[in-house]
């Protein structure tokens, strides 16, 4: 697979890391609730199909990317930034 | 600083200067930078701080390196950059972190320096995807590596200290097939 | 015997260098062939016609293709550490000096004793392994424990080559590579499609497996433009070479197509040498990122099945043109022809004009067109139409065959039969369409049922197929699509159409659609996977045992299983389950072709990493160790001194004597290795407050703290002093195997988080180097050379961090201990690494320095009751390790909620203690703590973690992991290791070993 590093451009998936469902959204820090931290930690829809996943660009500028990946076919068809700089990188 | 002892590169002895018994497809050389200083903007500082880092380079040789959004690699032979960016830098505008003790520079010329590279880097070396004066930022097999292209047919690789023999001895070993010499 | 060189005139022998004879050994014995010979065609031209022996029944095999397809002629090349089994005879170009070796036969491959196992044919049909050893008992015996029994007789007997025991000399390489259009075959098609690709200036890459480009160019009777089309090709192919914008790729196997149109080639360099040129790789592995890719791989040839169809002598009609055609060797003295197709009858007829006898043509169709009938008639065979072989007949290569009546329609076969005498019987089924790599990438193919031939069908990646490949056979029509597939591809990577350039073609216009015709049924063995000896029967019996599915056909009889992966069977195989089960071919369905298309070396896709396999990260002060006689240990990437061993010390003498040097004296250790991360900004004490489960927001500047990290889940995730250089800026350390782990998850807490917090993180594990000075001297080494800093109790007081220099290098000074006792950690620029500890070195001569590596530096931390990485599994909470004091209860952080789920807290959950050997035995890592002894030693109740030889104690002691455990301290338990046979009594005490009010280190 490649995928697109909104700053550094089209590369091997593997100087990049899975970091994980970017469905998955943390509980704002004040939140307390061990039962939403659980959903954010646990639960995990696993679709068979398009699924959107954040990647670290590790191996290159260490900047986070939104792969939207076909778990099926493996077919990448978007990579948006996220972070600080996404509004940079758009 | 001016009087610290003379610092020593993981490569002083494997980097010896050798010349090539026959073709020789590249010349590999090894040096420490003087200064190696990155700064990091915050998203909407990039201007301004980019402003202060040009308003320092400019007045010297240093090559100005953007290695990730709003962040810079500044390579340059004095020692004094750290001071003179962090004086310019403030945390209100980014960070300044010095790396000069961290990264040893391989250099790689020659018509076969794309060549013996991209045995180990995938990354695309035709210029239309890598102009001169560039940089990247990828990896010589697992070896994290910045690859600035000085020249058509010249590069500077920036390592890490602790990785500079394994990326040394990949990058010597490459260059066998096609005749190589030390500077 | 058989085959024989021909006449080497225009036309025949394209392939070879008839001036330039090269000799070389197969099984001892001495032969000559010639420059461009293939093994196969040299041994045949030398009248060989068996090369092995078959994998189950050994029956003798010959040549059955002359490609990467080949089933039979297996050998092994090479001898030593080059020796290389299952190589196929087909595909080695022979060089001075080839030595090959025949494969399972004992003792030789005219006689081989196992040939019995063909009359216990029964015994070893489909399923053989799974009826014979496992499920129910056998006289008494489990049937597994029978299988052990058998095996070293069944692997012996079954099999192929031997790898070789030694290290391969040479050296393999890699090649990254980028290009517009990626062609794949260097036939008419690929060279189409190559050369309208390259008139854009597009940058294109050209592979074809074999030595020269051209595929069916190389013995086409056709002539191209003018010219005999081998020699066409062969100008073409360099006039693309000499343009600076093609590679031309020869011996270069695409192996695998991979997603985002990554696809592996295997060029092999130096496999037609007797040894690789100095500094030159064996093989480069091609990693290629094509923006669009032309597959041009061609058709394979398959055979029709029949009973006796393994014979030596019959091979695929192709296959025999080719030998006489590129290499002038005639595969037997008298060849006769089976075909359901045309091809068989031009293979006849091209045969015979290159001199080769052509007994016989036997075809299932019992009418063709004139100008085929006319073609059989130019070879001067005898023609049976309407006929089919039966059996084959001779001792141990083939004598003649046997052939009666068919019926194309009902499949029937006269009683009668008529014998023909041939020494070569060339088969031809009909074409397959190579279309492995799209079905590697999950491309579904599709039936064509005039060609009798599945098709690559619709493609899920941008790759256009042209040629046979994508039903597309002769040759007219080969450059034609060959050049279409490239005008897309162009449009794939967004350049212009280019110009065509299609040659005028003279020669047979080309009807390849076979008669659906795959098998004759007369009774006997017949092969269809002649390399893993799986026969038709063997298919219609798990066909009858319920294995109907083409996945289980292929588990239960291993067809297509071997390494050609059924390259010439698998239609066949089909076939045959299709009609038992009375169905179409494409209702049985397909299975999915995985990669490598052929057999690859494993050197090549290991490339350069071999030995360690990763690149090692060695520390500044990584010569020193050596020197003075370190024991280098891998830690990760990184190579670490374990001890430093005295003449005529042991590892755990040396280690023992360290850790009392410490806690006499002094000691000093490279700590370089620790993860180190500069994280600045103005939300930097907020973020760290936030990723701590402890308290970092107050933290003075000039103080170090020591910090835990739990993961969301509520486990400990890692541990390091963190050091306040200024109200903005930290410098993290991490363990060292954490170290990167720990830079991605703050990294993603950073971005993906908490995007508004201003907060740059930076590794600079290798900007600084770390020296930890240990030991009630520490201080005193300290003040011998340190200058710009006081370092007594009250300028540098316990977890303070001053800056300094020592010998004129700059350092960072913390007052930290893992020890227990009074240290310091000194950090200084990496390149300064080594004159730094050789400085303090220098200082601490007079206390007696020593220098003390991984295992002195576990054991005093052991001692002290301090976690590291056997703690910090992943399994273990803070207050699992006595650290719940650690756990804020004022502040939210990463996994403050989820540490204080239920479960955590309860009663039974392993709790961190110290363990001593009660009666002087070595306490092994991974321990059982059981009550009873050695004859019932009852529950495991924990486990040992952390072990060593406690100078400080004097007996061996562990940390480890007990229910309840800090409420069970003095209980006397028995550490169990029954894999090493330990059986150890133990007493359970805190593990807090040393100085557990702290009044040494604070001192």
């Amino acid at each position: 697979m490649r995928f697109t590093c909104p700053h550094c451009g089209p590369r091997d998936h593997q100087e990049f890391t899975y970091r994980g469902d970017a469905s998955a959204i943390r509980p704002d820090i004040k939140n307390t609730s061990i039962g939403d931290h659980n959903a954010y930690v646990f639960d995990r829809a696993n679709p068979d199909g398009e699924h959107r996943e954040i990647w670290n660009h590790t191996l290159g500028c260490r900047t986070h990317v939104i792969v939207t990946r076909n778990t099926v076919t493996h077919e990448v068809t978007v990579c948006e930034p996220i972070g600080p700089f996404k509004e940079v990188l758009s | 600083m001016a009087n610290s002892p003379d610092r020593l590169s993981p490569l002083d002895e494997l980097a010896m200067p050798v010349a090539s018994e026959g073709k020789t497809g590249v010349e590999l050389s090894e040096r420490l930078c003087g200064s190696l200083i990155q700064v990091q903007a915050w998203p909407k500082t990039i201007t301004k701080t980019k402003a202060a880092i040009t308003k320092i380079t400019k007045k010297r040789a240093a090559v100005v390196m953007e290695v990730g959004p709003g962040r810079w690699l500044i390579d340059d032979d004095g020692e004094e950059l750290e001071e003179e960016l962090r004086g310019a830098v403030n945390s209100k505008m980014g960070a300044v972190t010095g790396l000069t003790h961290g990264r040893v520079v391989v250099g790689i010329s020659g018509s076969k320096a794309t060549w013996v590279l991209a045995s180990g880097i995938a990354l695309d070396f035709d210029l239309s995807a890598f102009a001169v004066g560039e940089t990247q930022v990828s990896h010589h097999h697992e070896i994290g590596v910045t690859i600035h292209r000085t020249g058509v047919d010249s590069f500077d690789l920036y390592v890490f200290t602790s990785y500079a023999r394994a990326l040394w001895g990949w990058i010597e070993k490459a260059s066998r097939e096609v005749g190589y010499s030390i500077s | 015997m058989s085959g024989f060189r021909l006449n080497l005139r225009d036309g025949v022998g394209s392939a070879i260098d008839g001036d330039k004879t090269i000799s070389f050994h197969f099984d001892g014995k001495l032969y000559a062939g010639h420059e461009g010979d293939t093994l196969a065609s040299a041994l045949l031209a030398n009248g060989e016609t068996i090369l092995a022996r078959s994998f189950k029944y050994h029956r003798p095999r010959g040549v059955f293709s002359a490609g990467s397809e080949e089933p039979s002629a297996l050998v092994t090349l090479r001898t030593g550490g080059r020796t290389e089994p299952n190589i196929r005879a087909t595909e080695i170009e022979i060089y001075q000096g080839l030595e090959a070796q025949s494969q399972n036969r004992w003792p030789s491959l005219g006689f081989d004793a196992m040939a019995i196992n063909q009359l216990a044919g029964k015994t070893f049909s489909a399923g053989f392994y799974y009826k014979t050893f496992m499920g129910p008992s056998r006289a008494g015996h489990k049937a597994t424990n029978f299988w052990f029994f058998c095996e070293k007789f069944i692997r012996r007997a079954a099999g192929l080559g031997n790898g070789a025991k030694l290290a391969d000399p040479d050296h393999y390489t890699r090649m990254n590579s980028f290009c517009d259009v990626l062609v794949i075959g260097g036939g008419a098609a690929g060279l189409a499609a190559a050369d309208r690709a390259a008139s854009t200036g597009a940058k294109v890459i050209l592979c074809d497996e074999r030595a020269a480009m051209g595929g069916s160019l190389n013995s086409a009777p056709d002539i191209i433009d003018g010219e005999n089309s081998a020699e066409w090709a062969a100008e073409k192919a360099s006039e693309l070479a000499d343009m600076g914008n093609v590679t031309v790729l020869p011996r270069t196997t695409v192996q695998s197509y991979f997603d985002d149109n990554t696809l592996l080639a295997i060029e092999r360099v130096a496999d037609h040498k007797i040894k690789p040129a100095e500094n030159e790789p064996r093989q480069r592995a091609w990693n290629i990122r094509a923006k669009s890719v032309v597959i041009a791989t061609g058709a394979l040839e398959r055979p029709i099945i029949f009973a006796g169809n393994d014979r030596p002598g019959v091979m695929l009609a192709d296959a025999a043109r080719r030998y006489t055609l590129e290499y002038a060797t005639a595969p037997g003295k008298a060849v006769a022809v089976f075909t359901n197709n045309d091809t068989g009858w031009l293979a006849a007829r091209d045969m015979a004009r290159a001199g080769v006898i052509i007994t016989a043509i036997i075809d299932v169709r019992s009418d063709v067109s004139d100008e085929i009938h006319a073609a059989g008639e130019e070879s001067r065979a005898t023609i049976h139409l309407g006929s089919a072989v039966v059996s084959t007949a001779g001792m141990r290569s083939l004598s003649g065959v046997k052939i009666a009546n068919f019926n194309e329609n009902t499949g029937e076969i006269s009683d009668t039969v008529t014998k023909i005498s041939c020494d070569c019987l060339a088969v031809s089924g009909g074409w397959s369409p190579a279309f492995h790599l799209t079905s590697q990438q999950g491309g579904k193919p599709e039936w064509d049922s005039e060609l009798q031939a599945f098709l690559p069908g619709e493609p899920l990646q941008k790759w256009h197929g042209a040629g046979s490949m994508a039903g597309q056979f002769g040759l007219r029509k080969a450059f034609r699509s060959g050049e279409e597939a490239a005008v897309k591809a162009l449009a794939d990577a967004g350049l212009g159409e280019g110009e065509s350039g299609v040659p005028s073609i003279e020669g047979d216009v080309i009807d390849h659609a076979p008669a659906p015709v795959f098998e004759i049924k007369s009774g006997g063995k017949a092969f269809v996977d002649l390399q893993l000896d799986v026969t038709a029967d063997d298919v219609r019996l798990a066909h009858r045992e319920g294995y109907i599915s083409v996945e289980h056909l292929k588990r239960y009889t291993t067809l297509g299983m071997a390494t050609d992966q059924g390259k010439t069977s698998n239609i066949a195989g089909l076939a045959i389950m299709a009609d038992c089960r009375e169905l179409t071919i494409p209702e049985v369905g397909t299975t999915r072709f995985r990669p490598p298309y052929t057999p690859v070396a494993i050197g090549a896709i290991a490339g350069e990493k071999y030995g360690h396999l990763a690149a090692e990260r060695l520390t500044p002060m990584h010569d020193w160790h050596v020197e003075y006689g370190a024991h280098m240990y891998g830690n990760g990437p990184w190579l670490r001194p374990e001890s430093y061993n005295r003449a005529g010390e042991n590892v755990e003498q040396a280690y023992v004597r360290e850790a009392r040097t410490v806690r006499a004296s002094v000691g000093i250790v490279d700590v370089s290795t620790l993860g180190k991360i500069d994280v600045q900004g103005p939300d930097a004490a907020e973020f760290l407050n936030r990723v701590y489960s402890n308290g970092f927001a107050k933290l003075p500047v000039g103080k170090a703290r020591y910090g835990l990290m739990l993961r969301e889940d509520g486990m400990l995730f890692d541990d390091g002093t963190t050091w306040r250089l200024d109200e903005d800026r930290f410098l993290m350390t991490t363990t060292t195997a954490g170290a990167g782990l720990v830079m991605e998850h703050l990294e993603y807490h950073r971005d993906v988080v908490w995007p508004d917090l201003k907060v740059a993180l930076t590794s600079v594990s290798d900007e600084w180097a770390g020296v930890a000075l240990a030991g009630p001297k520490s201080r005193d080494v300290l003040k011998a050379c340190i200058k710009k800093c006081k370092v007594d109790d009250k300028s540098l007081p316990f977890m303070g961090v001053r800056d300094g220099e020592i010998d004129g290098i700059p350092v960072k000074i913390a007052r930290l201990s893992f020890s227990g006792e009074m240290a310091f950690e000194v950090f200084c620029g990496s390149h300064h690494g080594l004159a730094l500890w050789e400085a303090l070195m220098k200082a601490g001569k007079p206390f007696d320095i020593a220098p003390y590596g991984l295992e002195a530096l576990s054991t005093l931390r052991i001692e002290k009751g301090h976690v590291a990485g056997p703690e910090l599994n992943g399994r273990t909470t803070p207050y699992d390790l006595g650290l719940g004091g650690m756990v804020s209860t004022k502040k939210n952080f990463i996994g403050s909620a989820l540490v204080q789920r239920e479960a955590f807290h309860e009663e039974g959950r392993l709790q961190l203690v110290a363990i001593k050997s009660l009666d002087g035995q070595r306490i092994q890592g991974g321990s059982h703590l059981v009550k009873g002894n050695v004859e019932e030693p009852g529950r495991s109740e924990g486990n040992s973690s952390s072990t060593c030889f406690s100078p400080e104690l004097n007996c061996y002691i562990s940390l480890a992991m007990l229910e309840n455990g800090t409420k069970r301290h003095g209980e006397k338990m028995w550490a169990a290791n029954p894999m090493r046979n330990a059986h150890v009594a133990v007493e359970i005490i805190s593990p807090h070993m040393v100085d557990p009010d702290g009044g040494r280190m604070r001192g």
